[in-house]
């Protein structure tokens, strides 16, 4: 699972880096003003740029556990993990508490 | 105790970030143990900041990885546990690493009691702080 959290970082950067030109190729192909053989020329451009620099494979993991569910994004935990560093007061300025 | 276990995890996530130095409150209890990881070798070593409130630590690596892995803590503000001498040297002391607050030596790690305590003549309890994961 360590490898998975690896993966993601590694796409975090890739995007970081391509992301003016991926949104740039992608909004040629979305005119509908240009001539339709650009827009063809850069529609195949697109499908030949790789999918790991679109935001949407980026996701969320916990840095503990490495698991991509419940993650909560003010402490990079999971639920489980969360839980257990509360417990034993290894966070700062977080309490347990109920009402 | 809440300050110390507090401390323990921002070691926990600095080392997870790859940091090098970590600032963390000053207490004489975080000052003791500091001084006996640093007799362990387990971090570079510590400073007070200018303002003598803080106290920053440089940790240390082996090989880009992080010397100290995880903390399991045992006590804690709201509920403290302590170990009887029978128990400690029977049964703990060979699972790991542990810091202790005894009554005849102080805070001591549990490596070090069992080279002074190897003919088991000595009775020596009291209370587990947590353990290390090295």
């Amino acid at each position: 699972m360590k490898y998975l959290n690896r993966k993601d970082n590694i796409r975090r950067k890739t995007y970081l880096t391509t992301e003016f030109e991926y949104i740039r190729i992608k909004a040629i192909t979305r005119t509908r003003t240009l001539p339709s053989t650009i827009r063809f020329f850069f529609f195949m451009k697109l499908n030949r740029m790789s999918k790991n620099m679109s935001k949407i494979r980026i996701k969320n993991r916990c840095i503990f556990t490495n698991s991509a569910k419940s993650v909560y994004r003010d402490f990079r935990l999971n639920r489980s993990a969360l839980k257990e560093f509360v417990g034993s007061d290894q966070l700062v300025g977080v309490r347990k508490s109920s009402w | 105790m809440v300050i110390v276990s507090q401390s323990l995890g921002l070691i926990n996530m600095a080392y997870k970030e790859r940091r090098r130095i970590v600032i963390i409150k000053r207490t004489k209890l975080t000052l003791k143990i500091l001084q006996l990881f640093y007799e362990e070798g387990l971090i570079r070593g510590y400073s007070l900041t200018k303002d003598l409130k803080n106290i920053f630590i440089f940790l240390k690596y082996y090989e880009n990885k992080p010397l100290i892995k995880g903390f399991k803590l045992f006590s804690n503000a709201r509920k403290k546990v302590y170990v009887s001498s029978n128990l400690l040297f029977k049964y703990i002391i060979s699972k790991g690493l542990f810091l202790l607050s005894t009554d005849r030596y102080g805070l001591i790690f549990s490596a070090r009691l069992s080279r002074k305590n190897h003919n088991l003549t000595k009775k020596i309890g009291g209370q587990l702080l947590f353990k290390l994961d090295v």
